[in-house]
């Protein structure tokens, strides 16, 4: 799949969520965002795509996938 | 009746009862007597509808039920005790201990001469009239008992004037007026378009659409309301005058926006004579727009496909076959790449446009036979923000109102909607609210008829820029709070203490201010704060938004700052406020309740949820997957990467309504097997492997969910033209697939949404019939709907303060693209336009121009009516011009009705950042003067011709 797409919605979602008061809340609510509307193909590529090193992601975006791709795994 | 015959209970035509004057909202009761009877009416009521309800028919000409007391034909006069003369019934209220007599020679003598004025001045042609048999005057001549006309017929009269045939749906036959004026008040009052006027004096006036105008070329807009006012044969539908008197009706439901008018289908055996706007439906209460009205030829048009039709490759002619042939093919495809590609590789759309009862069966296919959560529907690209937004804040993904809510606005905000075109009947009940003094603020990029218009003037135009929504809801909600005119013992009450807090001081932050946003948005500081002052004001305000809120990049986050906007102000719980999304097409609401999205089960449940998905694998006998599946959007991208390979589509035309076109046919084309069911060949239906025929909203049973969650029937008026109603297409396609469906009327699975969501607990079709019309939530707490919605506390307990950071949309004006083009709505055609382009509302709207303004255009060297390209980073495409100051420098703007047209060769795949709804109104474009069409258009018209000519193949039989 598209990863620049992925990478792409990713970064609006988190772009939405960021508003500067509370990161915490803030990496919380893109990660469940993300597990609760994208197909688990989607975040399956995005985690492969992480793996492969320079992401393109923001720093929120990039958080929050890894906390939601670690949560998946545990 | 001997015991063999089959009784057919058809209700038998009859003109819907006129009691001759509007009910009065009073609940003090007044007592009087009418002939001798006691009678017991609200206060305020007139004396004729006093009457009318004890079943007393007083005669009468000028005077409806629909319109106010006029009082000019005299010919309802009547004797009260103790007044004085004669007075006319329609325009005398009702007083305590009233003697009223309707009937005596007195009056009978009054009456008859009043006739036999206004019959010596019309043609006798009764035998030959159109409306023989359905003709107010004659029923009164009859009623009066005109045995004579002693001024002669050869006095001067009026016979020889000509008919204006200009409209396509009516004719205006001047020599049959009586002047009585009511469609002169039914468009003013019932449609607020003030198109129509009585010209002249005495003997010489006549009614006179505009300036003296033929009615095609005045501002009438064909709504169809002084046809049905006029009691004479002056204004009459060509349907009828073509066909004669109907011989029964059946109750049903317009098919095209979300408003859901309620119709009287008059029919003719099988044949529609003409669609009758229901005085009985709630969400119209009598009233109608040209398309539900009078473009229902589609449905009968010769373009229907009716037979189902298959083909190895999209390349090949088509081979028409039996609908087992097509069943049997489509499974055996969907199995075999299920087999080779996975449970991922398939899915299904569904479509606004279809019955809840057709979209719920679709899921269900997909989630239960195709075994995955690939489902999605067109919603995505219009209203999922929606969902998404007013689910996080209120709780419920729906408007908050009931439609008559407006009437009891003070304040009414509208947002990126266009409701004369887009909701022309909702519009014209809002108008009157307007009309009636409540105030205006609009917020859009472009001049909607509604800034300006007859007897209506908007207080605020906020004039944004395309793309700045966020910024003007966050400033305007900036100024409530830094001026204090939020109403703090509601927010204390009915929301989430913290999330405010965190929200207050996120908003009050200087960067959302207006002052500081004015750059952001063009929109000067001092308009934005007076709007929020008159807002915030109320007492009652209410906004109504539509696809100008949600097709953004934002969209979601508006529809959030739209919610928080108005609980800070308490404007949600009641009548006259509200938060209050227009749907465009007829089932958006629908489509979405009933679980079309990839991540809902029906009722808005998400599919992690382990209680709901146990109720639905207990129901369907299988297990659910619990993670969500592809949106639109995702489905095309896995199909361009070789992962999703087969689609099933019911009545959905992505291929001409979804963002960047060239990347949609890109993904139609790698699909091994796409199953199009549709009325038509659609622009997706080119791409596809089988086709399956669709049937109209004539042909089938169902419900559709308008704007305000109303639930109300469709009904079948004539036989399929292809043998099966939609809803059964999806359950053969199940069985064949080896998944049992057996509903053998869509009553049975309406029962099963009703047992699976407490939303629908208490829905049935018996219910339907008794109540006509039913406002979702409807269970044990209310029995008879819901329309107002969040009355006591929110759906989801306290209201949810969410945070709205304005983020800028990439899709901005650069040099290479230094304009911005946003898409719309007329009102004469229907989004795609499939069916609209088959009616002859293509006399107001033959093809989709692009507007721009005086100086853009100069700048290019345009003039009106050149053939201009668009070009965006997407693609490109070739319109023709008009130039007009209703779009700011810097702004084009363009309807996507026809697929030549290719609007959305330019939208590009920007999207909602939390739905991916597309940004449709938002594309960073270039406009240059051209000489021909573009390459695209070039392709585009040669593909078409090759799958037409496939088509004609399958049409010809083959010789043996
Ligand atoms: S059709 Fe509607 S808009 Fe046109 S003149 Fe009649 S009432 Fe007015
Ligand atoms: S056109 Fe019909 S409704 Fe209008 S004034 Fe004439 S008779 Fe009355
Ligand atoms: S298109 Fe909409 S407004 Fe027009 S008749 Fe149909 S439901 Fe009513
Ligand atoms: S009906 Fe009352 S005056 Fe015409």
């Amino acid at each position: 799949m598209n990863t620049a797409k992925l990478v792409r919605m990713a970064n609006d979602i988190a772009a939405n969520f960021d508003c500067g008061l509370d990161r915490t809340a803030e990496v919380a609510g893109v990660a469940d965002h993300i597990g609760r509307f994208w197909s688990p193909y989607m975040i399956d590529a995005m985690a492969e795509h992480m793996r492969s090193g320079k992401t393109n992601l923001s720093g929120l975006a990039e958080q929050a996938l890894q906390q939601l791709i670690a949560e998946r795994q545990g | 009746m001997s015991r063999s015959e089959t009784v057919m209970i058809y209700e038998p035509y009859r003109r819907p009862a006129d009691l001759g004057a509007q009910p009065s909202e009073s609940t003090t009761m007044v007592q009087l007597t009418i002939d001798g009877k006691p009678v017991a009416v609200p206060e305020g009521t007139m004396v004729i509808r006093a009457a009318a309800l004890a079943g007393i028919n007083i005669p009468k000409l000028c005077a409806s039920d629909m319109l106010e007391p006029f009082g000019s034909c005299r010919l309802c006069l009547v004797e009260i005790e103790g007044a004085k003369g004669l007075p006319a019934s329609c325009t005398t209220e009702v007083a305590e201990g009233m003697k009223v007599t309707t009937q005596n020679p007195r009056l009978a003598d009054v009456r008859r001469n009043v006739m036999e004025l206004y019959i010596s001045d019309h043609p006798l042609d009764c035998l030959t009239c159109p409306t023989n048999g359905d003709c107010e005057l004659q029923d009164m001549a009859g009623a009066v008992g005109l045995r004579d006309v002693r001024y002669g017929y050869a006095g001067e009269n009026h016979l020889d004037m000509e008919k204006d045939k200009s409209n396509p749906y009516f004719t205006f036959d001047p020599s049959k007026c009586i002047v009585c004026s009511r469609c002169v008040r039914a468009c003013d009052e019932v449609q607020g378009t003030f198109a129509l006027t009585i010209d002249g004096r005495g003997f010489d006036s006549k009614v006179a659409a505009s300036q003296d105008q033929p009615f095609l070329d005045s501002e009438c807009v064909s709504c169809g309301a002084c046809v049905q006012a006029c009691p004479t044969a002056t204004l009459t539908e060509n349907s009828l005058i073509d066909m004669g008197q109907p011989e029964h009706s059946v109750i049903t439901t317009c098919a095209y926006c979300g408003v859901g008018c309620s119709f009287r289908a008059e029919m003719k055996g099988e044949e529609v004579v003409k669609m009758i706007p229901n005085k009985d439906g709630h969400a119209n209460h009598g009233h109608s727009c040209v398309k539900g009205r009078f473009a229902f030829g589609y449905a009968t048009h010769k373009d229907r496909i009716t037979a189902p039709l298959i083909r190895e490759s999209i390349r090949a002619p088509w081979r028409e076959v039996s609908w087992e042939e097509a069943i049997a093919f489509s499974a055996e495809r969907l199995i075999k790449i299920r087999n080779e590609h996975g449970p991922d590789s398939i899915g299904g759309i569904t479509s606004s446009r279809c019955t809840n009862e057709e979209t719920y069966l679709v899921q269900k296919l997909v989630r239960a036979a195709f075994g995955n959560n690939n489902v999605d529907t067109c919603a995505r690209v219009c209203h999922s923000p929606t969902g998404y937004g007013l689910k996080s804040t209120l709780g419920e993904s729906a408007g908050t109102q009931a439609f008559d809510s407006v009437l009891k606005a003070d304040v009414i905000m509208i947002i990126g909607a266009n409701p004369t075109v887009a909701h022309p009947v909702f519009a014209s009940q809002m108008k009157r609210r307007l009309r009636e003094g409540a105030r205006l603020i609009v917020i859009d990029p472009r001049e909607i008829e509604l800034v300006r218009s007859a007897h209506v003037e908007a207080d605020h135009h906020l004039q944004l820029r395309p793309g700045t929504n966020v910024a003007i809801i966050n400033s305007l909600a900036h100024a409530v709070l830094s001026e204090g005119l939020e109403n703090k013992t509601y927010i204390e009450d009915r929301c989430e203490a913290d999330a405010y807090q965190d929200w207050r001081r996120f908003i009050l932050e200087e960067r959302n201010s207006p002052e500081a946003m004015e750059d952001v948005t063009g929109v000067s500081a001092a308009d934005v704060r007076a709007a929020a002052r008159l807002y915030a004001a109320g007492p009652n305000s209410a906004i109504y938004y539509g696809l100008g809120v949600s097709e953004h990049a934002q969209g979601s986050t508006m529809v959030m700052g739209i919610a928080n906007l108005a609980m800070a102000t308490g404007n949600l719980g009641r009548e006259g406020v509200g938060v209050s999304p227009l749907r465009g097409q007829n089932n958006v609401q629908g489509a979405c309740d009933m679980g079309s999205f990839p991540h809902e089960l029906p009722g808005y449940r998400h599919i992690s949820d382990a209680e709901t998905r146990a109720l639905f694998e207990q129901e369907w006998g299988v297990d659910l997957l619990p993670t969500p599946g592809f949106r639109i959007p995702n489905m095309f991208d896995a199909a361009i990467a070789g992962h999703f390979k087969g689609l099933y589509v019911q009545g959905e035309d992505m291929a001409q309504s979804d963002p960047d076109i060239t990347h949609v046919s890109e993904a139609l084309s790698s699909l091994e097997c796409l199953i199009v069911q549709d009325l038509f060949l659609t622009e997706t239906a080119k791409f596809a492997h089988v086709f399956l025929p669709g049937s109209s909203f004539l042909e089938k049973n169902g419900t559709y969910t308008n704007a305000e969650r109303r639930i109300s029937p469709v009904r079948k008026v004539m036989k399929p033209l292809s043998g099966h109603e939609d809803w059964e297409v999806p359950q053969l396609l199940a069985n064949a697939l080896g998944y049992p469906m057996n509903y053998g009327h869509p009553s049975e699975i309406m029962d099963e949404i009703a047992r699976l969501t407490p939303t629908f607990r208490g829905i049935s079709y018996e219910k339907l019939d008794r109540l006509g019309s039913i406002q979702w939530p409807c269970n044990e707490t209310a029995e008879h709907g819901t329309p107002t919605m969040h009355v006591d506390t929110f759906v989801r307990g306290k209201g949810l303060f969410r945070l709205t950071p304005y983020v800028a949309t990439q899709e901005r004006s650069t040099s290479r693209y230094p304009l911005l083009l946003t898409t719309g709505r007329v009102l004469s055609q229907y989004n795609v336009g499939a069916q609209t382009r088959r009616t002859k509302n293509m006399e107001w709207h033959e093809e989709d121009i692009l507007e721009i303004h005086p100086h853009d255009a100069e700048q290019r060297g345009i003039e009106q009516g050149d053939w201009v390209g668009l070009k965006s980073r997407a693609g490109d495409t070739v319109l023709r011009a008009d130039i007009t100051e209703r779009v700011q420098p810097g702004v084009v703007y363009t309807t996507f009705h026809h697929p030549e047209s290719g609007a959305n060769v330019v939208t590009t795949d920007n999207s909602d950042w939390a739905t991916n709804c597309p940004e449709y109104k938002v594309t960073a474009v270039q406009a240059f003067k051209v000489a021909e069409l573009s390459d695209w258009q070039q392709r585009f018209g040669e593909f078409t011709e090759e799958q037409l000519e496939h088509l004609r193949k399958a049409r010809t039989p083959v010789p043996a």
